[in-house]
């Protein structure tokens, strides 16, 4: 146990140094093996995940969700979704931060980054916001929260790795997320309506919009519909594999943004190596993940870990509340993919042998990320919407955030106490 | 120099990510409605994927896109983060030219072994090399680096959650 322990203190030192957390974990991987174990095998183990992980059909998952989220927003589509949001609902008072949840929503159908969703809605709700007077807090905080439905509502980049990471069906994954997404999406609406009745002044309504003009914004969209539609209906009606929609979605998005002339050969250029550096740089986390995550089933850890868990004589609900806070503090300070790859080798075995669902315990992994993605000091949505919208301070957009990040966490014992919510649509698929 | 290194690997990883999407979407139709797939996608789909891999981590880490905790890079002196520059810099490079050796290393025993893959039979072993060489390149790209600061790097691209 002591050998695990070491490992984890080392990473965190290391990461202090900012040392880029890949090289963290792999060298601490690749350190720990050779101590307890030999040098030979060291070697042979990391040749071997590093060979096994670069050559794996079923990863390259990873890649085309990114694609085909980057060709989505290439394409210029979040400026329909938010005009048919706000066409529905941007009458109502705070419409246009509705509209903007709303149009998150939608965009996160088709896109699995939170940070994707919220960067993309900085240049689309923004704007419309700040001419109707909406205070920078309250425009900031939808906006980083709304992004974060990009990962509950499939597909999803990080319900993909801990996919990948635990072997546990991807299609059901998407499949649960789509209730909790959906739900999130409301509650972010509920709160909407809270904190604009203490301030309607910073939140008027917009312009009522007759049924015609409605129809009509509907018809910039239909282009999207169809492609969630076969790509999640395909995955979900066991169609598709979750490879072969994502590889079909990419195509898609990619012919989507060439028949609306919103591709050049640079654009086309650009959306390609965008998408390998990310796809680049998430492997690199995910080979040396995998390397530490072998260090560590070697060690006393996980089986130390389950004896005290059960020789507490908690119940199996508690554990996971544990688990949870413990997800949410860290999430404060933590970036959040390091977070769930450096914890799930020890959470997950824990959390199966409690005889809980695997997709269960994914859904609530994906709602700590959102919460960890907004919560000050450290979430990168913030951060995001700070680079982008130079005006706006860092304190106002942490002052907007709050009432969302309160509204996740109440969201966060929902899905707790309500497994059925993200379990029974996976429970319908073959 | 920097310019070859972006062209080179750029198009690298963009055509081979390319052809994993086209290959992907025609082998799907094919399966689906010509009950026809195409042969070997799925190998050629593997191999693709450690181009896409190998080919764009020289640029990932060119423009400082690694995960890594930053947030206490304001509060510390200059001449702090000039010494954290060195020695981060220095052990990635060290860790990426030693991983290059062990890739290439692997590369040459599955060439004395002939290792191919099994529907097309293409020899694995100059992906294997190739890896190694282009993870060396990163940990040159790591020690080039030492020399000057890396270029401001934009939120949000190449994010990943």
């Amino acid at each position: 146990m002591t050998a695990a322990l070491i490992g984890f203190a080392a990473i965190f030192l290391l990461a202090l140094l900012r040392v880029p957390l890949a090289f963290a974990m792999g060298l601490v991987g690749f350190a720990g093996i050779g101590l307890t174990r030999g040098w030979q095998p060291a070697l042979a183990s990391t040749a071997q995940v590093v060979h096994e992980t670069g050559f794996a059909y079923t990863l390259s998952v990873i890649p085309l969700f990114i694609l085909m989220g980057n060709f989505v927003a290439r394409a210029g589509l979040a400026h329909e979704l938010f005009a048919a949001a706000y066409a529905f609902i941007g009458h109502l008072r705070g419409g246009l931060a509705h509209a903007t949840v709303a149009a998150c929503a939608g965009f996160g159908a088709i896109c699995g980054s939170s940070i994707a969703t919220a960067a993309t809605m900085s240049k689309v709700a923004y704007p419309s916001m700040r001419k109707l007077g909406y205070s920078d807090a309250l425009s900031t905080g939808v906006m980083a929260a709304g992004g974060t439905l990009g990962i509950m509502i499939p597909p999803s980049t990080i319900m993909v790795i801990y996919g990948i990471v635990t072997e546990t069906s991807i299609g059901k994954l998407f499949a649960a997320g789509v209730i909790p997404g959906l739900l999130t999406a409301g509650m972010l609406m509920l709160a909407i309506v809270v904190v604009t009745s203490r301030d309607p002044e910073h939140a008027p309504p917009g312009e009522r919009t007759s049924w015609p003009q409605r129809w009509h914004a509907l018809r910039g969209i239909w282009g999207v519909l169809v492609l969630v539609f076969i790509v999640l209906g395909g995955i979900y009606g066991g169609f598709f594999t979750a490879t072969e929609g994502a590889g079909f979605g990419a195509a898609g998005a990619f012919l989507f943004a060439l028949l609306r002339r919103k591709l050049t050969w640079r654009g086309l250029y650009e959306v390609l190596v965008e998408s390998a550096r990310t796809t680049a740089m998430l492997f690199a986390l995910l080979i040396a993940a995998t390397l530490f995550a072998n260090f560590v089933n070697f060690t006393t850890l996980p089986g130390d870990l389950k004896n005290a868990i059960t020789q507490a004589g908690l119940s199996p609900t508690m554990v996971v509340v544990a688990m949870m806070a413990i997800y949410v503090v860290l999430g404060t300070v933590m970036e959040e993919l390091t977070m769930v790859l450096l914890t799930i080798p020890l959470f997950f075995p824990i959390v199966t042998s409690l005889g809980f669902d695997p997709v269960w315990f994914g859904v609530l992994i994906v709602m700590i990320v959102q919460i960890g993605l907004i919560s000050p000091p450290v979430g990168m949505n913030l951060f995001v919407l700070n680079a982008l919208l130079p005006g706006v301070g860092l304190s106002q957009i942490f002052r907007g955030c709050w009432p969302f990040v309160l509204v996740m966490v109440v969201m966060l014992g929902v899905l707790i106490a309500f497994p059925q919510l993200s379990l029974w649509l996976p429970s319908l698929m073959k | 120099m920097n310019k070859f290194l972006d062209l080179l690997c750029g198009l690298l990883s963009a055509l081979a990510l390319f052809a994993i999407m086209a290959l992907t979407f025609f082998d799907v139709l094919g399966r689906k409605f010509a009950a026809h797939s195409i042969p070997g996608s799925l190998e050629m789909t593997e191999l693709l994927m450690v181009v896409v891999i190998f080919g764009a981590l020289p640029l990932v880490s060119r423009r400082g896109e690694h995960v890594e905790f930053d947030s206490l890079d304001p509060y510390l002196p200059r001449w702090v983060r000039s010494a954290q520059r060195l020695v981060v810099n220095v052990l990635c490079g060290v860790v990426l030219l030693a991983l290059g050796w062990l890739m290439w290393r692997t590369g040459g025993q599955f060439a004395e072994n002939g290792e191919t893959t099994a529907q097309l039979r293409i020899p694995k072993a100059p992906f294997l090399y190739g890896m190694g060489v282009l993870c060396a390149l990163t940990g040159l790209v790591h020690l080039a680096l030492l020399r000057r600061r890396p270029p401001e790097r934009v939120e949000g691209e190449g994010a990943a959650l």
